[in-house]
C-alpha cells in the first residue's frame, strides 16, 4: 500500500542522478466521481524557495525515499495550476474533511494511494491512529503496530475548502438529511461552512438552516451575502421565521425581514408578540384550511396544488364562515371516501377538550398529546377561532432542543 | 458572561492560590506589583483566544494541528498532557488540603480512630467521583451554570483578606512600585507567579468553549469584553489572596512551605472563620479546576488527533475522549490518596512540563495570532504583534532563570 506520508520530503531526482529538491506536495484533480488521479509532483529545490509543479508523466519511479525523472531537468515543463487541483499535502492533510457514508467531519491523518489503470489515485483516507504514527514513522515498531488502520473510500468523501472552488457538491452529500448536513456544517469551519451553504439549492439551503442550532442560525446567515440570505429567509415557513426572530436583536430581524413579502411579514410580526413557550409561539400557521361545503374531490385538488408549500401534511382543518374549526380530516379519510363526499359529513369533530388557546404552555400541550395520542392539537382564539396547530415536532423540538 | 470569566475563574485553582498565598507569606505585599503586568498579559493572550475562536470557530489544539503539521502536534499533546496531569494532581491534593485544614483545627486526629484522615480521604474519593458524573451526566449548559455560581465564592478570599486587617497602605505601594530582589527564592516566587496564571490549558479550554459558542464576528465585541473582565477578576482575587496572607503570615514572621500551613496560620491570628473560608476557596477552586482541566485535556487531545470527543456521545463512540478524561480524574485522586506515592515527583515533572510549554505555546498562539488567514483583519500586526513577541521574550527568558538558577545558586 503506498500513503502520502511514505513520499513527502523524498528526494526528487532527474534521469542523470541529478538532485532537483525533495518532494513537497502532490496534486490531484478533483473530479465529480471516481477515485481522483494524482496529476503532477509539487519540487522544492533545496536552499531556496522555489517550488515547481512537475506533471506526473515526467515521473518515472515514485518510490518511498526516491522520486525518479524520466528526463533531464531542463528537458521538462512545469505546468500551472488548474482549478479543480487539490493540494494534498497543503489542503488535505491535517485538515477536515467530510466523511459523507458516517454523516460526519473527520480529521485526515493519512492519504492511501493505489494504481488504477497504471496511473496512481487517491484510494482513500486514513482517520486512523495508525494513520498518526505512520506520519511520524513508527508505525511498524511495538506497540505503534498494534493500531489498525481505518480508511474512508475516496469517493465516500468530501473535501470542502483549501483553494478548491466548490462548484458542486457530490451527490452523496446533498442527498443526506438536512439534519444530518446541518451537523456537519456546524463542525466544520467558516469558510468550509461558507462554501457549502452558498453550493446548496436553495430549497435545501432553507432545509439546512431550519436544522441549525438556534445559536449557529445567526452565524451562518451572517456568513451568507444579503441576497442569498434573503433567499432562503423566503423559503421559510413562518413558524421557523418566528424562532429565528425570537433569537436575534430587534434591529437585525427588521433589516432580515425587508426580504419577505407582506403576507409572510405580517404573519410573523404576529406571532412575535407570544412567547415562545406558549402555543402561539410554536404553532404554525400553515395549514390547509377548507369549507364545509367542500368535496373530497375539491380538498384533493387543493392539496395538490399548495402541497409544495407545505412541510407536510396529515390533516385538513374544515373551517366555517366565522372562522370556527368545525372538524378535521385526514388524508386517509380522503382517500377511501368518494370524490363527491361532503366533508362536512366525513370530517371528524374536534373536542374543545383537545385544543388548547395562544397562552398555553408547552408542558400542557405535550401532557394533552400524551393523554389523546395526538400528533397535533389545534390552537384557538379567545373567540374560539382556528388560528393554527402546533405539531409534536414542535413540541419535541422545544423540550430537547439540542437533539 | 461566558468563558471569559469562567475561565478566568478556573485559572486560581489550588495551584495558583497556593502561589498567591506563599508569594505573600515570604515576601510580604512586594511582589504584588507582578500581578500588574500579569494582568496585561493575561488580557492580551486571551483576547487573542477570544478572536482565534470567533474567526475560526475551530479549537486551539486542531488550529495547531492544520498549521504547524502532526510533529509539532504530537510534542505539544505529550506536554500538555504531562502539564495537565500534574495540575490535575494538584488539585486534588489541593481538595485534601482544604480537608486537612478543617480537621488538623479541630485536632480530628487526636483520638484513636484517625478521624481527620478518613474525612480528607472520603472527601478526595467523592470530589473525584462528583467530578466524574458532572462531566457524563449533567449538560455543558448546566455545568456551566454551575460553574458560574461557583464564580461568587471567591468573595471568601477578599472576606479574608479584609479580615485579616492588612496595611492597605503597603498594599497599594506594592501594588505600583515594582521592587525587585535578585536572590533566586524572590525570582522562583515571581516565575511561579506568572506561571500560575498564564497556563497553556486555560487557552485550550478558553478558545474551544469561545469557537463551540459560534459568536458571530458582529458579537466579538462582547466576548473580548468577557475575556478581559475574567482575566482582570482573575488577578483581583489574587490581589486579595496575597494580602491575606501578607498580612497575617508575613506580618507575624511565621515560616510556612504548604498551603495547609496557610490555611492553619490563618486561624490564631485572623480567627478561626477566615482559615475556614480560605479552606472553603480552596477546595471550591480546587473541584472546579479538577473538573474544567481533564476534559479540557480529553478535547485537546482528541481534537487534535481527529478522535470523537464530545459528552452527548457513548463510550463506544469516543472511547479515546472518555478514557483520557476519565484516566485523568482518577489517577489524579488516587496519587493524592496513595500513601508514598511520588506527589512531589509528579508535581516537579509537571512544572517542568508547563515550563517548557508555556514558551512554545506562547509562540504557536503568536504565530496562529498573526496569520491574516486565519484572522481576517483581526491578525494580529504592528506594535501590538510586537507586545506580544516582547513578553514572549520575557516569558523565555525568564523560564530559562527559573531552570537555570538552581545551578548557579544566585543569591544562595
Amino acid at each position: 500500500m503506498l500513503f502520502l506520508a511514505q513520499f513527502l520530503n523524498s528526494e526528487v531526482v532527474d534521469s542523470a542522478q541529478q538532485t532537483i529538491g525533495k518532494l513537497v506536495d502532490l496534486l490531484a484533480t478533483n473530479t465529480e466521481a471516481g477515485y481522483a488521479p494524482v496529476t503532477a509532483i509539487v519540487v522544492k529545490e533545496a536552499g531556496t524557495k522555489l517550488q515547481r509543479v512537475i506533471p506526473f508523466s515526467y515521473v518515472a519511479n515514485l518510490g518511498k525515499d526516491e522520486v525518479v525523472l524520466k528526463t533531464l531537468l531542463k528537458n521538462i515543463e512545469p505546468r500551472d495550476v488548474a482549478t479543480n487541483d487539490i493540494f494534498l499535502y497543503r489542503d488535505i492533510l491535517d485538515k477536515q474533511i467530510v466523511d459523507v457514508e458516517d454523516r460526519r467531519v473527520v480529521r485526515v491523518n493519512d492519504l492511501q494511494f493505489g494504481i488504477v489503470n497504471n496511473k496512481p489515485h487517491i484510494l482513500g483516507i486514513d482517520i486512523s491512529t495508525r494513520g498518526i504514527f505512520r506520519r511520524i514513522g513508527v508505525d511498524k515498531i511495538p506497540p505503534f503496530n498494534m493500531f489498525k488502520p481505518k480508511f474512508i473510500d475516496w469517493q465516500k468523501v468530501q473535501v470542502v475548502g483549501g483553494s478548491l472552488k466548490l462548484n458542486t457538491l457530490s451527490k452523496e452529500l446533498i442527498k443526506l438529511h438536512a439534519a444530518d448536513l446541518a451537523d456537519i456544517i456546524e463542525d466544520l469551519n467558516p469558510r468550509q461552512s461558507e462554501s457549502i451553504m452558498k453550493s446548496l439549492d436553495t430549497d435545501t439551503a432553507a432545509k439546512v438552516f431550519e436544522e441549525l442550532d438556534d445559536e449557529f442560525r445567526h452565524y451562518v446567515m451572517k456568513l451568507l451575502d444579503p441576497k442569498r440570505a434573503g433567499f432562503i429567509l423566503s423559503r421559510l415557513p413562518v413558524d421557523e421565521l418566528v424562532d429565528y426572530f425570537q433569537t436575534i436583536p430587534k434591529k437585525e430581524s427588521k433589516k432580515l425581514m425587508s426580504a419577505l413579502d407582506d403576507v409572510k411579514k405580517k404573519a410573523v410580526q404576529k406571532f412575535l408578540q407570544y412567547e415562545d413557550d406558549t402555543a402561539g409561539g410554536l404553532m404554525t400557521t400553515e395549514v390547509i384550511r377548507v369549507e364545509p361545503n367542500w368535496t373530497v374531490g375539491k380538498a384533493i385538488g387543493l392539496i395538490k396544488q399548495v402541497s409544495e408549500s407545505h412541510r407536510s401534511i396529515s390533516f385538513i382543518y374544515v373551517i366555517d364562515d366565522d372562522g370556527i374549526l368545525q372538524g378535521v380530516v385526514s388524508l386517509r379519510r380522503l382517500l377511501v371516501n368518494k370524490d363527491e363526499e361532503k366533508l362536512k359529513d366525513i370530517m371528524k369533530f374536534v373536542d374543545e377538550d383537545q385544543t388548547v388557546n395562544v397562552e398555553t404552555e408547552v408542558e400542557d400541550i405535550a401532557e394533552m398529546m400524551t393523554k389523546y395520542n395526538l400528533s397535533s392539537v389545534a390552537v384557538m382564539d379567545e373567540k374560539q377561532r382556528f388560528l393554527g396547530i402546533v405539531t409534536v415536532d414542535d413540541v419535541m423540538q422545544h423540550l430537547i432542543p439540542d437533539a | 458572561m461566558g468563558p471569559g470569566l469562567i475561565t478566568a475563574t478556573a485559572d486560581n485553582d489550588s495551584g495558583g492560590i497556593a502561589t498567591y498565598a506563599v508569594a505573600g507569606a515570604q515576601f510580604g505585599y512586594s511582589l504584588l506589583w507582578t500581578l500588574i503586568p500579569v494582568t496585561i498579559l493575561l488580557v492580551y493572550t486571551l483576547d487573542i483566544s477570544t478572536k482565534l475562536g470567533v474567526m475560526t470557530r475551530q479549537g486551539l489544539a486542531a488550529l495547531i494541528r492544520e498549521k504547524f503539521r502532526i510533529r509539532l502536534t504530537l510534542m505539544l499533546l505529550v506536554l500538555v498532557l504531562l502539564a495537565n496531569f500534574g495540575t490535575t494532581v494538584s488539585e486534588f491534593a489541593g481538595i485534601l488540603s482544604s480537608f486537612r485544614i478543617v480537621s488538623v483545627d479541630l485536632h480530628l486526629n487526636a483520638g484513636k480512630i484517625p478521624w481527620g484522615t478518613i474525612l480528607e480521604t472520603i472527601a478526595v474519593i467523592a470530589s473525584g467521583v462528583i467530578v466524574w458524573a458532572f462531566i457524563v451526566k449533567g449538560s455543558y449548559k448546566r455545568v456551566e451554570k454551575i460553574f458560574l455560581t461557583l464564580v461568587l465564592f471567591y468573595i471568601a478570599y477578599i472576606i479574608s483578606a479584609i479580615m485579616a486587617k492588612p496595611d492597605w497602605n503597603a498594599a497599594m505601594t506594592g501594588l505600583v512600585v515594582p521592587t525587585m530582589q535578585f536572590d533566586s527564592s524572590y525570582l522562583f516566587t515571581m516565575v511561579g507567579l506568572i506561571g500560575t496564571t498564564i497556563t497553556p490549558w486555560m487557552y485550550f479550554y478558553h478558545n474551544a468553549t469561545v469557537a463551540e459558542k459560534g459568536i458571530s464576528e458582529e458579537d466579538l465585541k462582547y466576548s473580548r469584553i468577557d475575556a478581559w473582565i475574567g482575566s482582570i477578576v482573575t488577578d483581583v482575587v489574587a490581589f486579595f489572596i496575597v494580602v491575606a496572607s501578607a498580612a497575617t503570615i508575613f506580618a507575624h514572621k511565621l515560616v510556612v512551605t504548604t498551603i495547609d500551613d496557610i490555611g492553619l496560620s490563618l486561624v490564631p491570628i485572623a480567627g478561626q472563620y477566615a482559615g475556614y473560608l480560605f479552606a472553603f476557596g480552596l477546595f471550591n477552586a480546587s473541584l472546579f479546576a479538577a473538573a474544567i482541566l481533564p476534559l479540557s485535556t480529553a478535547y485537546t487531545i482528541c481534537e487534535a488527533l481527529g478522535w470523537e470527543t464530545g459528552i452527548d456521545l457513548s463510550f463506544e463512540e469516543a472511547p479515546q475522549f472518555y478514557s483520557i478524561f476519565t484516566g485523568l480524574i482518577v489517577l489524579g485522586a488516587l496519587v493524592v490518596l496513595i500513601p508514598g506515592a511520588p506527589l512531589l515527583m509528579i508535581m516537579r515533572v509537571s512544572q517542568v512540563a508547563n515550563g517548557i510549554l508555556l514558551p512554545i505555546f506562547m509562540v504557536y498562539l503568536l504565530l496562529l495570532a498573526q496569520d491574516e488567514k486565519l484572522m481576517g483583519k483581526y491578525a494580529l500586526k504592528g506594535p501590538v504583534l510586537w507586545f506580544g513577541w516582547a513578553s514572549g521574550a520575557v516569558l523565555i527568558v525568564l523560564d530559562i532563570l527559573l531552570f537555570v538558577a538552581p545551578f548557579l545558586h544566585i543569591g544562595g
